[in-house]
Order: structure tokens, then C-alpha cells, then sequence
């Protein structure tokens, strides 16, 4: 669709009052990293385009007491470095890292990666681990809608008309607990990822795995919560063996999953190296 | 239209532009700044990376407008008179280059990391320009091209 406007804005409340106008005409920019693309494809969907890129409001990360907001305008590369991220939220970080390159890290978003819908953003594995939620404001007021609730078919999100999606959000994780990613794509750099999986998991005292949630990317039409694999998980004890059942298991949920798409075979091979890693990086950091 | 101001190597410009331009546009067209080169138009190869505030980006994925009132250096912003910077030396005198299409976002990839990290490890460096293809140096004295402007950035400040 050819472009006859853009707006290029600096506060909240402006871009509010304008998506109301707007409605589906308008379209936001923010990294700008998908939406370029979809311009050269002839496949973007607004006429006009309103750029969040500098409002300061969608900016910035807080890591508080108990809650930590992500603004949709945190770029790759502003959690990449980020010590606390790197720290704390290690499988958010590592999703971030291994984003397409420096120059993609440098400009793409949070906010535009979590709002494209995309089955393969790699940032969404992660953040459903850890149990998000995005912030939704019009210029009526806002909702908090649970990520997992967020992705409703390929390419499709809640995201209504006049809204903007302006913060992600997570309880902030204490104690004895890991975050874990692993993504399987086709080279270093540069890669979209063909499959992945994210790791939420504590532990107590006796090594009893306890508030579990695992997420995927690529196994479906959305980035999804994999319950099965939260309940399989939930129970057992770090010090006994039954990782290598782990990966029956997810393979199992693959197949049946994706039965009659040609990728089939080779996910349900994939997600067992996947899930694999991501299994030991989480049992690693619980120890 | 948009009345775009815009920074580009130190000077001031002030063009009115399409909506949809592209900094890489913008550079190339508006500005005759032809050393930064489109390669792929979808982010996948790098030939189009400038210094956008300090920071490495593909201008091929990035409008214009989100450049405005902001700071670009492009290739042709780094030679200083008759001196080239040093990493552009070194990239000449390293013989790292061979048909050159790819290198000036290889300079400024490398650029970005040394303005931060003057003293990057091999990892580092083959990291900063992960975002850059070259068909045909193999990328061996690229790599070793930005260590070697590292180390001679370090002993001109001492």
C-alpha cells in the first residue's frame, strides 16, 4: 500500500489521539526492521505511518521491587547491555542476543517484535516464560492482557484499532529459579528461527521442580505456553533422571501438532536438540 | 511531505522528502553521499550500515524520518582532510579489500564497536560485523584489519 503521510511524533498522548483518527489507516513504526521490509514487499497495511521511534513514554526499563516494565520501544541491543538483564533474566538476554545482527539488535523492538504476531520472534519464547503481560492504551484508558492470551492466530494479535502497545511486563523473578532459550536457525547470524523453546523453572530445597512454564516459537501459528510440558515438568526432582523422556515427550506434542505440514519431520527431530539445550542451561542455572 | 533536518558528517541539512524515503535513499539521492550501498534492501547483508547516534544500523531498514533532528556519519564522514581513519588505513594496508562493495559497512560496523570497545577480542570484532557480508575476502583480513586499527588507535594515545 503506498504511503501518503507520516507522522513523526514525540509524545503519547498525540499518538493516541491520532490512532483514534487513524484507525487501521495508520500503521507504526518503531525499530522499523519488519515494517521496511513489508513496504518493499508491497505488503504493509497502513497509508499512513506514525512514528513511535521517539516517544519518550514507550521508553525505558525498570527493574523495581516487584514487577519489571519493559517500554515497547527497548531496542534488542538495550537489553543485550543490560548487566541486571544479562544477570537475572539470562534466557530473555541470550533471545535477544541472537537476534539477526548488531544493526537489526541496534534499531528492532521489543514492543514491534511482540505486536508483529510473528511465530518466530525470538524475543516472545521467553517473555511467555516468564509469564508477560503488554500493556494496551487508547485514549480511553488501557488494558493488561496476558501475553499467552495476546497471540490469537499467524500474524494476528489483540491489538485493536485505535491501540498502542506500550509496555511489557513480568512479575520480576526471586529466589532459586532459571530462565533458559534455545533457538535453531540456519547459520551464526542473521537467522530467522526455524524452531525454539524458553525455560521458566524454580525449584525448592529438595531440587523439586515447582512454577514451571515453558513457551515456543515456530511449532504452530503463534509463539504458545506448551502446558503439556509444564505439567511433565512440574514434580520432578533435578537430581533424577528423565531429560531424555523430556524429549519424547515434546516431540510427541510436535508431531501430533504439526501432523500433515511438510516441516513435521524435521521438528519433531529439532525440537529434541532444542528443547535439549534449553533443558540444560535452565538445570545449570538452578544449580 | 516532511521537512526533515538532519545531521550528516558534521553538517546540517534540511531537505523535504517523500514519507516513505529511506535514510539509504535519502544518503544516496538526496545527498549524492554515494559510498554507503544498497545490497540487498532487506537488512540481510549490511552494505548499507551508517552510524545512526553512535549506533550501527542497516539504513536500508530505516525511514528517514526517524532520523530527523538526529546524527549520521556515513563512509565519507570519516576521513579527516587528507587522512583517512584509522581503521580505513588499516583496512588498506591489511589488504582487505577486494571489490570493496561491501566495505564501507564493514568500516563503519567496526567503527561503532572500536568508539565503544577500543580494545575488542577476536570474538568481539567477528561479532560487530556478523551483520556484514563479503562474497570475496573470507572475512579473515577484515577481522584481522580491525584488530590491527585497534592496536594502532591504542599506541597513537599513548
Amino acid at each position: 500500500m503506498e504511503i501518503t503521510k507520516a507522522h513523526k511524533l514525540y509524545e503519547l498522548e498525540t499518538c493516541l489521539k491520532l490512532k483514534a483518527e487513524y484507525l487501521e489507516k495508520a500503521e507504526f513504526i518503531a525499530g522499523g526492521t519488519d515494517l521496511l521490509v513489508h513496504i518493499r514487499e508491497k505488503e504493509n497495511h497502513g497509508e499512513v505511518i506514525l512514528d513511535v521511534s521517539d516517544i519518550k513514554e514507550l521508553k525505558g526499563m525498570d527493574y523495581g521491587k516487584d514487577r519489571v516494565t519493559l517500554g515497547a520501544m527497548t531496542t534488542f541491543s538495550e537489553i543485550v547491555e543490560s548487566e541486571w538483564a544479562k544477570e537475572a533474566l539470562q534466557g530473555l538476554w541470550e533471545a535477544c542476543k541472537s537476534v539477526g545482527s548488531p544493526q537489526i539488535r541496534n534499531t528492532g523492538t521489543l514492543g514491534g517484535n511482540v505486536a508483529n504476531g510473528s511465530p518466530a520472534a525470538d524475543s516472545a519464547p521467553p517473555l511467555l516464560a516468564l509469564g508477560s503481560q503488554v500493556t494496551l492504551k487508547n485514549e480511553k484508558g488501557s488494558r493488561l492482557v496476558d501475553l499467552d492470551a495476546f497471540y490469537l492466530g499467524k500474524g494476528k494479535t489483540d491489538i485493536k484499532a485505535d491501540e498502542v502497545l506500550t509496555q511489557i511486563s513480568f512479575n520480576k523473578p526471586t529466589g532459586k529459579y532459571a530462565l533458559s532459550f534455545e533457538k535453531l536457525g540456519l547459520r551464526n547470524a542473521l537467522a530467522i528461527s526455524r524452531i525454539s523453546a524458553s525455560i521458566y523453572m524454580e525449584c525448592d530445597q529438595a531440587g523439586v521442580l515447582k512454577n514451571v512454564r515453558v513457551a515456543s516459537g515456530s511449532i504452530g501459528l503463534v509463539p504458545q505456553r506448551e502446558i503439556e510440558m509444564e505439567t511433565y515438568l512440574t514434580g520432578k526432582n533435578i537430581n533424577d533422571s528423565w531429560q531424555d523422556e523430556a524429549l519424547t515427550v515434546f516431540s510427541d506434542i510436535v508431531k501430533e501438532r504439526l501432523a500433515g505440514r511438510s516441516s513435521m519431520p524435521f521438528k519433531k527431530e529439532a525440537i529434541k536438540g532444542v528443547f535439549e539445550k534449553a533443558l540444560t542451561k535452565a538445570l545449570d542455572q538452578l544449580v | 511531505m516532511f521537512e526533515l533536518k538532519i545531521n550528516v558528517n558534521g553538517k546540517a541539512y534540511e531537505v523535504d522528502i517523500e514519507p516513505d524515503l529511506r535514510l539509504l535513499d535519502l544518503l544516496r539521492d538526496k545527498l549524492r553521499l554515494t559510498g554507503t550501498k544498497e545490497g540487498c534492501g532487506e537488512g540481510e547483508c549490511g552494505a548499507c550500515t551508517v552510524i545512526l547516534e553512535g549506533r550501527a544500523v542497516n539504513s536500508c531498514l530505516v525511514l528517514a524520518i526517524q532520523a530527523h533532528e538526529k546524527n549520521v556519519l556515513t563512509i565519507e564522514g570519516l576521513e579527516k582532510g587528507d587522512a583517512l581513519d584509522p581503521v580505513q588505513q588499516a583496512f588498506l594496508d591489511n589488504g582487505a579489500v577486494q571489490c570493496g562493495y561491501c566495505i564501507p559497512g564493514m568500516v563503519l560496523s567496526a567503527k561503532a564497536l572500536l568508539d565503544v570497545n577500543p580494545v575488542p577480542t577476536d570474538e568481539e570484532i567477528k561479532e560487530s560485523v556478523s551483520g556484514n557480508l563479503c562474497r570475496c575476502t573470507g572475512y579473515d583480513k577484515i577481522v584481522s584489519s580491525v584488530k590491527l586499527a585497534s592496536d594502532r588507535i591504542s599506541k597513537e594515545g599513548k
